[in-house]
């Protein structure tokens, strides 16, 4: 009797100590805790770096998967599309906040939830209440994204990788800036951004793609428009008569030369009778993430082609 | 109820075709009979009056006839053609209809619905001519409602607003004329005004159909008298073989005083109700 | 009022309409995002074809283009308000009321969310869905209705609208959570506007806006005469039910025509007929001309007023018609009450 409840405690022994030990991190990391604060300027613990990590935006998917977090992504949303690796992942909503779903999320038992403030704010009680963890990371513009990056190596990939990417982006921009600092202001081309033909519509300062224009040197059409996506009026255009028509591919079709054709009045643009439109992919010119970069290069490119060889 | 004896007219040669007729017609709502097996007609120069106790069916005969209401088993006929292979324009050339109750839904003037009734004869698109302004106005004169034709037809009192239709009804220049109560909430004096016109129309040559309430003036007025019962059972002839001392008062389930005045002819007063038997 | 002073009356009426029409019409063209003065605005409008335009002179046709597709889609939606106002005997019917323009909604969004794509027959695709679903929308509420066996088939039409109305709600919504990163294209379109159409789309829309103008003229004695109840009608000649699908089946081409133009606007098509009955009188002959003259008007202005009030950014045409609809609404029910109302 006294031998068999001495083999039964040390069988519970030895399943507890079994359960312990299969709950410490898998990762190699020494179990220090890891604190920052987020965007909304709450202060974040964790009991080491972040290993199972769901991102809300399809810009900090990508910040992670540059920072060396990749692998750590355990959720995404559905227009997380790069890298090729980010689309096998689990999938808990879209662009929106309605969208997200909670239960996924809680399935997947992640250690740290990153979403933007202005379009995830909203679902951090219900995070909290569920007793997940959630980071509103910042990627409104260039500096914010730079620090979000950083930020995310220090706490869920790799320091080194991610102050290196870091500073490559910078060193492309200062590049950039440098080419082209000695066109003066009013002589740089007038980029007309068309996100939509029905309605009209343009993009205004700051979003990240007026920020990409003004960084390779362009001027933006509607620079001084106060709403995001503003709906502008043809006259607009036509008066400030920009010299190229941007848009992203996707929105090609409607930008053919037979489209424009028909479309009153365009003819008289100078971009149009000179046929400088010029598409770009849509992900990386409206994305907060590592490849804005890319965005403002084949942009310089197209604007200066002279300077840029 | 006593059976009627045979219409007045037995000769067919010498009888007007009929402009209203029924024949076994039961009338009624999807499943519920209200009038059953009535057997009826009236032509030019005639004055029918329906009457009976409330929800008899009284209305309801009149719109089957007319072609309102579908009938439930045999045939209504309008200028001797049955209604339901009628189309409404052909039957509205032949009938005109006054409802007891009209609302126009905008602020029509009273002759604009009087003119309403021209659409039978000119159709969607034709435009309206001398013919049919005189028309008009010789309704308008007929009814007397040369003051109530600029004004709103909304805001006319129940009996002006009566006057307009049957107005409307004669601009229609049909030879038969359906009204429905017309003498409901009329002013004693007006309700015999009325009839007095009906009667005169009757004698111009049209064929008129009207449910009364009143007895009285219904014998005095009519030719042709279909009294309808409470069980839906009909019973129709000349006024003096119909509304005898039994039939009315089972009709309407009442005690009458039955008289005869010097001037005014046979008449009847109410006295009580009946005690119901029990079933 | 005597048949000669209602004539007198209802002249004046149309000629005040069409100076206001007039009037409205040269704002139009001399107000906008850009400042022209009226000299330059006057010359370019008459400046001669072959030389290169001047801007100006772009500006101002464009204008002209934008000025043309508002009085056409006003005209159109409230000639439409008023055949459905006088079809269902309801103050408060609008053109959408047998359920066009949830359809339209539907198709319009759903082409959105497929991305652009090359139009036919000078609609672009997003109008061409527009109008299909229009048609198609109204087609299942007739069906429905006459599926029904309510007694009055008024009654049937109006419940089926309401009912396929929300059914579409519901599915653009599902359709815009699916693909929410489209939200503001769609919701920019379904707050109607002329922002990106020009002539050859009203080119495209205007047979079928013609023809349901024309059937409603057409119908007006019909429409006169459905104004006692179906009953009545019936005993005067006319036959209700068929007249209610043929001319609120035209009409429906009509408002499925100006939506696939410029999205759902409100309230043009629910005021202009209220207005016009107040200038002209209740009968649908002169009615409708009357009622299509305000719509146009009202519609041109809103259009000035949304380009020019906050100027790059376009206001959404259907904001400016609300904001200018219902207070006169709510001031005429206040005063008078609705016509039709006892």
């Amino acid at each position: 009797m006294k031998r068999t409840l001495t083999l039964v405690m040390a069988l519970a022994a030895g399943l507890l100590a079994a359960a312990q030990a299969s709950a410490a991190p898998a990762t190699a990391q020494a179990g220090s805790p890891v604190s920052f604060k987020d965007e909304r300027g709450a202060t974040i613990t964790l009991p080491a770096k972040a290993a199972r990590i769901v991102s809300l935006s399809p810009e900090l998917t990508e910040i992670l998967y540059a920072a060396g977090a990749g692998d750590r992504v355990v959720g995404n949303t559905t227009y997380c599309n790069f890298p090729a690796a980010a689309l096998a992942v689990t999938k808990v909503g879209g662009f929106s906040a309605k969208t997200i779903s909670i239960e996924a999320i809680v399935a997947l038992r992640p250690d740290l939830i990153v979403g933007s403030l202005s379009a995830h704010g909203q679902l951090a009680n219900q995070f909290e209440r569920a007793g997940l963890r959630f980071a509103a990371l910042p990627s409104t513009d260039f500096d914010s994204v730079y620090s979000t990056l950083e930020l995310v190596g220090r706490i869920a990939g790799d320091e080194t990788t991610a102050n290196a990417v870091v500073a490559s982006m910078k060193a492309r921009i200062a590049a950039i800036k440098t080419k082209t600092a000695s066109v003066p202001a009013d002589e740089r081309p007038i980029v007309f951004w068309e996100t939509w033909d029905e309605p009209l519509m343009s993009a205004g300062p700051n979003t990240f793609t007026g920020q990409i224009i003004e960084a390779a040197g362009g001027r933006n059409c509607f620079a001084d428009s106060k709403a995001d996506w503003p709906v502008v009026s043809f006259e607009a255009v036509l008066a400030r008569n920009p010299d190229y028509i941007m848009a992203a591919g996707s929105h090609g079709e409607a930008l053919t030369p037979e489209r424009l054709a028909r479309r009153t009045g365009w003819t008289s643009l100078r971009a149009v009778q000179a046929n400088r439109v010029v598409f770009l992919d849509g992900d990386i010119v409206s994305r907060a993430g590592p490849r804005f970069v890319d965005a403002a290069e084949l942009m310089a490119r197209v604007l200066y082609p002279e300077l840029f060889r | 109820m006593i059976p009627a004896p045979s219409l007045p007219e037995a000769d067919p040669c010498l009888a007007p075709k009929p402009l209203i007729e029924a024949r076994g017609l039961c009338a009624g709502y999807g499943e519920r009979v209200v009038v059953g097996s009535s057997t009826f007609s009236a032509g030019a120069g005639k004055l029918l009056v329906v009457l009976g106790p409330n929800g008899c069916g009284k209305t309801t005969i009149l719109k089957t006839c007319m072609g309102l209401i579908p009938a439930l088993s045999g045939v209504a006929l309008l200028g001797g053609n049955a209604v339901a292979s009628m189309k409404p324009r052909a039957r509205a050339r032949v009938a005109a209809w006054v409802p007891q109750i009209a609302e126009a839904a905008w602020s029509y003037r009273a002759r604009d619905i009087i003119a309403q009734g021209r659409y039978a004869i000119r159709g969607t698109f034709a435009p309206f001519d001398e013919t049919d302004a005189m028309a008009i106005d010789d309704a308008i004169d007929a009814m007397d409602a040369g003051t109530l034709a600029d004004r709103r037809f909304s805001s006319l009192s129940g009996g002006e607003a009566r006057r307009v239709m049957i107005a409307r009804a004669l601009a229609q220049e049909t030879p038969l004329l359906v009204l429905d109560e017309p003498a409901a909430h009329l002013d004693p004096g007006r309700q015999m005004e009325l009839m007095e016109l009906l009667s005169s129309l009757a004698r111009s040559g049209k064929a008129v159909a009207v449910s009364v309430h009143d007895v009285n003036a219904a014998r005095r007025f009519a030719d042709l008298a279909l009294l309808v019962g409470r069980d839906g059972s009909s019973v129709f002839g000349s006024p003096d073989e119909i509304l005898t001392h039994e039939n009315l008062e089972n009709a309407y389930d009442t005690n009458f005083i039955h008289g005869d005045h010097a001037t005014y002819g046979k008449f009847v007063l109410p006295v009580s109700r009946k005690q119901r038997k029990a079933d | 009022m005597n048949d000669a002073g209602d004539r007198t009356r209802a002249g004046l009426a149309y000629g005040g309409l069409a100076a206001a029409l007039f009037a409205a019409l040269a704002m139009a063209l001399a107000l906008g995002a850009v400042r022209l003065s009226p000299a330059e605005a006057l010359a370019a409008l008459f400046s001669g074809a072959g030389t290169e335009p001047s801007t100006a002179a772009v500006i101002v046709r464009l204008r002209f283009a934008r000025a043309c597709l508002a009085a056409a889609v006003g005209a159109s939606l409230a000639a439409s308000g008023a055949v459905f106002q006088g079809l269902f005997r309801n103050p408060l019917a609008d053109p959408y009321v047998i359920g066009s323009s949830g359809g339209a909604a539907f198709g319009a969004v759903l082409a959105i969310a497929m991305g652009t794509g090359a139009g036919a027959m000078g609609f672009s695709r997003i109008g061409l869905a527009a109008f299909a679903g229009g048609l198609g929308s109204t087609l299942v509420v007739y069906l429905v209705a006459g599926a029904t066996r309510l007694r009055s088939d008024a009654s049937s039409l109006l419940l089926a609208g309401t009912a396929l109305g929300s059914l579409f709600s519901a599915l653009v919504s599902i359709v815009l959570a699916l693909k929410d990163k489209d939200l503001h294209q769609a919701w920019f379109w379904l707050l109607g506007g002329f922002s990106g159409r020009g002539l050859p789309e009203l080119a495209a829309a205007a047979p079928a806006m013609l023809a349901g103008f024309i059937a409603a003229l057409a119908s007006s004695r019909s429409l006169d005469l459905l104004s006692v109840g179906d009953e009545e009608a019936t005993s005067l000649g006319m036959r209700p039910v068929l007249t209610r699908f043929v001319v609120g089946g035209f009409a429906a081409l009509s408002v499925s025509a100006a939506v696939a133009l410029s999205g759902a606007i409100g309230f043009v098509g629910l005021v202009s007929p209220h207005l016009a009955r107040r200038l002209v009188g209740p009968r649908h002959v002169r009615l409708i001309p009357a009622a299509a003259l305000s719509g146009a008007i009202l519609l041109v202005v809103a259009d000035t007023v949304a380009r020019t009030v906050f100027a790059p950014v376009e206001m959404p045409v259907g904001a400016m018609t609300a904001l200018i609809g219902a207070p006169f609404f709510i001031y005429k029910i206040a005063r008078r009450g609705l016509e039709g109302t006892r």
